[in-house]
């Protein structure tokens, strides 16, 4: 971990999503790409994976969160948004299990709970196929992960200056 | 996320809302509240309970993804298999391997497999006792409400969970699919100063722990908890001959009603029996039963005598008998060995720094030709005994098979509904405690059917085309 030096916030980069899945495996790859760059020492890189509430521990030692994973319902596969997380409301109705705790779930959790949760930046990526037992990444998807890679870059310099 | 959830149990009585229905259906799509989804469907007629018990979703055919890796690869790919229970994934992998190979990994390395193994059942029990068991006991929906109405048990829970993933993350270089972690050994080693600011955090949290394990058995008495017992056959590791252990990742495969065996790549099917029933698309195992119940529980009948004393205390304290048929009993079963696995971890942290570590060169492996090899991995996941099974043509996987807990319970969790329906139509509960009653028999057993579905329709395939 970064040591909190002044005002310079805590950040980690964070991606999400299962490399046996197809193009779940997007948020992973991204954080790869992003620790090749030289700016990736001054923060904390973590592959989610598939870690359910343990997010939620994972994410509290950070101010800022930036996270890479596959998001539906943004567009055509391969299509890029920046989605800033302001306040999650999920339907408490919903008897989750662990495994359904996504990132969404686990900030309500903490917000149940009365546990700081820090700012968290997601750059969510359209997938084209998440299917069980594919190994790579589709063309378009990995089209977009050194641009990700470069966005996530870009907003470290803008938190930090 | 459960968008078609939905349960609904319909009687066709015929003498009206009072009569003894002649007939009923149950029939719970997804039940809540499970790792991946669990559907359950029931009939009764005349008395006679018929169904299944299985998976909802699409088999994964997980042993395919690894046929082709080099012999390096496989354990890798299994560690993804399952977010929360990558470790026991990862460990029966490459103990499968090895053996494969005749590699026998370092007192260190072992030491370290046993740490992440017990960090993993103080996470993932501390998780379901709590998180996904206790909204039953306390009649809550779901870990929300928990977090809400019980914040104290919360504000434990987060503490021990932190400690279980800094645990895994310092020791294996990740969260989850730990890097570090290879066939033969590690790649790399923690420092010293590292393991030993994990082990006063480990001293620190066990009165946390305690103070868990006495919260959690306030809440334990039989009008929340339902017991009921069925006399049932508990597998799972038992210690090497001469070892004074609670086995997680090594021992001989032990049945209550058979006793212990070592497993070699020849006896492994004949023990776990794997089979397709008609009604669920689930694998199944059995042995000498039509059922066989694994995960702590099971570990807890045929180990008793090598968890220690203050588990033991704590067991006895929440009502556990031995032999305890009460799968009721499982969850709090969970509790004791994470209360156990504080004392194991503390230990074990404590050997390590004895003995120094230092870091160890990996076993060499010489040239392998193109010569047929087979290994069998063996360990104890959180919810069970977990069995990898590998053959190598030279470095590549040609074949692989993985047996995991769920699997091998979901007869018992069918076995469990046959025998008591029929006992909760009699004493006539409304519709609505009924579902609710089967679906914490399912959820007591903690099944987690994202790596139990898998491989059924190639065999299936594979059986029709013969």
């Amino acid at each position: 971990m970064n040591e909190d030096i002044g005002n310079v916030p805590r950040i980690l980069v964070l991606g999400i999503g299962n490399e046996l899945c197809g193009d779940d495996g997007f948020g992973p790859t991204v954080v790869r790409e992003f620790s090749k760059r030289p700016e990736a020492r001054n923060v904390s890189l973590e592959n989610g994976a598939t870690l359910g509430l343990n997010l939620v521990w994972l994410m509290e030692d950070y101010d800022v969160v930036l996270v890479a994973d596959a998001v539906i319902g943004i567009g055509n596969a391969g299509d890029i948004k920046r989605i800033e997380f302001e306040k999650v409301e999920c339907d408490s109705t919903i008897r989750l299990s662990l495994h359904e705790i996504g990132l969404a779930q686990a900030v309500d959790i903490a917000n149940h709970a009365g546990w700081k949760v820090p700012k968290i930046i997601v750059f969510g990526v359209e997938p084209k196929t998440t299917e069980f037992g594919i190994k790579v990444l589709s063309e378009e998807i990995a089209r977009a992960v050194s641009t990700v890679a470069k966005m996530i870059f870009e907003e470290i310099q803008k938190l930090v200056l | 996320m459960h968008e078609g959830h939905h349960h609904h149990l319909e009687d066709f009585g015929t003498g009206g809302a009072e009569a003894e229905p002649a007939e009923m259906i149950i029939d719970i799509t997804a039940v809540p509240r499970t790792e991946g989804d669990v559907k359950v469907h029931f009939s009764v007629k005349d008395n006679k309970v018929e169904g299944a018990v299985g998976p909802t979703e699409a088999p994964r055919i997980m042993e395919k993804v690894m046929v082709g890796d080099h012999y390096n690869e496989a354990p890798i790919h299994a560690s993804k298999f399952c977010g929360i229970c990558w470790v026991p994934h990862f460990e029966a992998s490459a103990q499968a391997v090895e053996n494969a190979l005749g590699i026998r990994p370092t007192i260190q390395t072992q030491l370290f497999r046993e740490v992440l193994a017990q960090a993993t059942v103080l996470q993932s029990n501390v998780q379901h006792a709590t998180l996904l068991s206790l909204p039953d006991l306390l009649r809550l929906p779901n870990a929300f409400s928990l977090a809400t109405s019980h914040p104290a048990v919360f504000a434990i829970v987060r503490k021990l969970e932190k400690l279980g993933n800094d645990l895994v993350k310092v020791i294996s270089g990740r969260n989850v699919g730990g890097v570090v972690l290879t066939v033969g050994g590690m790649l790399a080693v923690p420092n010293e100063k590292e393991v030993r600011d994990l082990l006063a955090r480990v001293i620190d949290a066990q009165k946390d722990m305690a103070t868990l394990g006495e919260v959690y058995g306030s809440f334990l008495t039989p009008d929340r908890l339902l017991p009921f017992a069925r006399e049932r056959e508990y597998i799972s590791l038992s210690p090497f001959d001469g070892k004074n252990e609670y086995p997680y990742t090594r021992g001989n495969y032990c049945s209550s009603d058979t006793g212990a065996v070592p497993i070699t790549v020849e006896n492994y099917k004949s023990h776990t029996n794997e089979w397709f029933p008609k009604a669920s698309t689930g694998k199944f195992t059995k042995h000498v039963r039509n059922s066989v119940t694994v995960g702590a529980l099971a570990r807890m009948n045929n180990n008793w005598n090598h968890i220690g004393p203050e588990a033991q205390a704590l067991a006895k304290a929440y009502g556990i008998t031995m032999p305890d048929y009460r799968i009721a009993m499982n969850p709090p079963a969970q509790v004791v060995e994470a209360y156990a696995s504080m004392f194991e971890l503390e230990a074990l942290l404590e050997t390590i720094l004895f003995h120094g570590i230092k870091y160890e060169a990996l076993p060499i492996v010489g040239d392998l030709g193109e010569k047929i090899r087979e290994g069998v991995g063996i360990v104890e996941a959180p919810r069970g005994l977990l069995i990898h099974h590998y053959t190598l043509q030279g470095a590549y996987l040609i074949h692989a098979n993985c047996v995991v807990p769920t699997g091998q319970n979901y007869g018992s969790m069918q076995d469990d509904i046959i025998f008591i329906l029929p006992e909760y139509i009699r004493m006539g509960l409304s519709k609505e405690e009924i579902i609710f009653r089967l679906e914490k028999i399912v959820r007591d057993h903690d099944p987690c059917s994202s790596c139990a579905v898998h491989f059924i329709l190639l065999l299936l395939k594979i059986l029709k085309g013969k």
